[in-house]
């Protein structure tokens, strides 16, 4: 039972969207006063829009760190409708993250559940 | 007598995005509130009040359109277009007025331009403005920094018959406000302000 019980939360977990930083380029970003409008695209993905929002005029790039699953697509559209176009998406897996803390956590759970099992 | 062009601003932003910007000097001032519903579209309600045209003040609802823009890796251009339609009053006359206008710019994060041409219809009348201005940032700023620059800007109004208007001024923005403060060559105080939400 515990066992199943153990599973269930995992699965539950797992379904889980896992952090991820996304990492888009986008050219032509010189304004500062204009990419206000990125980060009003963004705001409801993120905790914290102004921690985790980090647009570089530099290296004209913009990073979001979120939990939700926000696919190509999404992303592009909302950068166009921030006015901007996207040339290319890098996705960096946060090893980091709660939700992979806790995962690794409750998989050592069910591996010790299944050794006092097999005793 | 003084007329010049008002803010530079892009006459439509992002989607979802609201604009309202302000122009005052002691002949004119001119008002505007925009929503884009698309980063292409843009709704605008503006009033305009030329004091040495008659006193001439005009309430105006119309749309812009963002006809091409040309993303570069470092810099950005931008075309646009603009109709509006209203009722206007002056000393004079009153009744219906229309404004078109064509406007373009190009900047990079040290060096804007932009060009517009306004085109004014009322009571058998048409006054033309033309302005043009040339911005110089002497560094670079990033999100969250103060971002300054020197900026130039030339004016000609057809139906006044004036000479090239030429004033400098300083623009700043920061976050989601941008406010400019200049004077002509000619001792007129010119203040802008525009907030993006």
């Amino acid at each position: 039972m515990k066992k199943l019980f153990f599973i269930f939360v995992i699965l539950g977990f797992s379904s889980s969207v896992v952090a991820e930083t996304i990492k888009a380029h986008v050219p032509g970003m010189v304004c500062p006063l204009c990419l206000v409008g990125i980060q009003k695209q963004f705001k409801k993905d993120v905790e914290d829009p102004k921690r985790d929002i980090v647009l570089d005029l530099e290296n004209k790039t913009v990073t979001i760190y979120t939990k939700q699953n926000i696919s190509d697509n999404k992303i592009k559209k909302k950068i166009k409708d921030g006015g901007y176009k996207v040339q290319s998406i890098e996705r960096i897996p946060d090893q980091n993250s709660d939700s992979d803390k806790d995962e690794k956590k409750n998989k050592k759970n069910v591996d010790k559940e299944e050794k006092e099992n097999q005793k | 007598m003084m007329i010049s062009s008002g803010a530079w601003a892009h006459p439509v932003i992002y989607k979802g995005g609201t604009v309202y910007w302000g122009t005052f000097m002691p002949q004119m001032n001119i008002q505007r509130l925009s929503y884009s519903f698309t980063s292409s579209f843009a709704l605008e309600f503006h009033t305009q009040n030329f004091r040495s045209i008659d006193s001439y003040r005009d309430y105006q609802l119309g749309a812009n359109v963002l006809l091409k823009k040309w993303l570069f890796q470092n810099s950005q251009g931008n075309l646009y277009l603009g109709g509006y339609a209203g009722y206007f009053n002056s000393n004079l006359t009153e009744g219906m007025a229309y404004h078109a206008m064509a406007m373009g710019d190009w900047e990079s994060r040290n060096v804007y331009t932009a060009a517009s041409v306004d085109s004014y219809f009322y009571s058998g009348d048409s006054a033309f403005r033309y302005s043009y201005r040339l911005g110089l940032a002497p560094y670079t700023a990033d999100m969250g920094e103060l971002q300054s620059w020197l900026v130039f800007k030339i004016d000609y109004f057809k139906k006044l018959n004036t000479d090239l208007m030429v004033t400098p001024m300083l623009r700043f923005f920061y976050r989601n406000v941008l406010w400019e403060i200049g004077s002509s060559l000619s001792g007129d105080i010119f203040l802008t302000l525009m907030v993006h939400y």
